[in-house]
């Protein structure tokens, strides 16, 4: 038997509910120590969640590259109607 | 400093943010000016609303309103139009050198990106968009969607998810092709 397939059901569930927001390290919601440690832990032995975290991580960039484009033009003229804007006051 | 002068100078940095929300929720680039520019007037008319901790937000919050009270009235369409994605930029690396075969891995796959974030619900679209496609944090995401940060971080680990299903699913079959 592989290691990944003694491990318990309900660890490779919490993990998955975790994985994004450790993926993501986001200030609004930070996983603890104790649950980095966890989760990393997890990740380590079980290849099942360790492919799944990896898919994450390409999706989340593969999805990052299609940021939009922002028009220097339209920034400009924006700053030029604010300017005009603030000095009409 | 008086009070114009003051607007001009913490309202002028956050202008990129603006159009790229603003981008994101018409879907094309003259609409959103166009809403940023409406959003500019409405800050500057409401600055003694404003209690200076936190322009960005302050800015964000009257967007969002400007696009769903004045905006929605002009474009009745205008959320959901999600444009910005079947014109989208090569995914999976695009500036490294692909080898043939993550050529035809990225032909199959780029369209199928697009197709996967587009077969999302709206709700589930628009954060995910905001979040991984304009790098915006779970705060401003949650900021101009009007909506609580756990709401925002289940939707988009559930769009996410969907993705990655979906991406899967086309991987295989250009396998079995």
């Amino acid at each position: 038997m592989k290691i990944s397939e003694a491990i318990s059901m309900p660890e490779c569930h919490w993990v998955k509910a975790h994985l994004i927001r450790y993926l993501d390290r986001d200030p609004s919601a930070p996983l603890s120590d104790q649950e980095l440690t966890r989760l990393q832990s997890h990740i380590a032995i079980c290849d099942k969640c360790a492919a799944i975290s990896e898919e994450y991580r390409e999706t989340s960039e593969a999805l990052s590259q299609l940021r939009t484009h922002v028009d220097q033009a339209s920034i400009a003229r924006l700053s030029e109607s604010l300017k005009k804007l603030t000095l009409e006051d | 400093m008086n009070k114009p002068e003051s607007f001009r100078l913490f309202v002028e940095p956050e202008i990129p943010v603006l159009l790229r929300v603003a981008r994101s929720l018409t879907g094309n680039g003259s609409d959103a000016e166009d809403l940023v520019q409406e959003t500019l007037i409405k800050a500057f008319g409401a600055l003694n609303t404003f209690d200076g901790a936190s322009p960005r937000a302050w800015l964000l919050t009257i967007l969002r309103n400007t696009a769903h009270n004045v905006w929605r009235k002009k474009k009745p369409d205008y959320v959901g139009d999600w444009t910005l994605l079947p014109e989208n930029r090569p995914a999976f690396n695009a500036e490294a050198p692909r080898s043939a075969e993550d050529e035809v891995m990225a032909g199959v796959l780029d369209p199928a990106l697009a197709k996967a974030v587009n077969d999302l619900s709206e709700d589930f679209r628009a954060t995910l968009v905001l979040v991984d496609v304009e790098g915006f944090t779970y705060a401003e995401c949650a900021e101009i969607l009007g909506i609580p940060i756990g709401t925002v971080m289940s939707r988009r680990s559930r769009a996410v998810a969907k993705v990655r299903k979906s991406l899967q699913k086309a991987k295989e079959e250009a396998v079995r092709k």
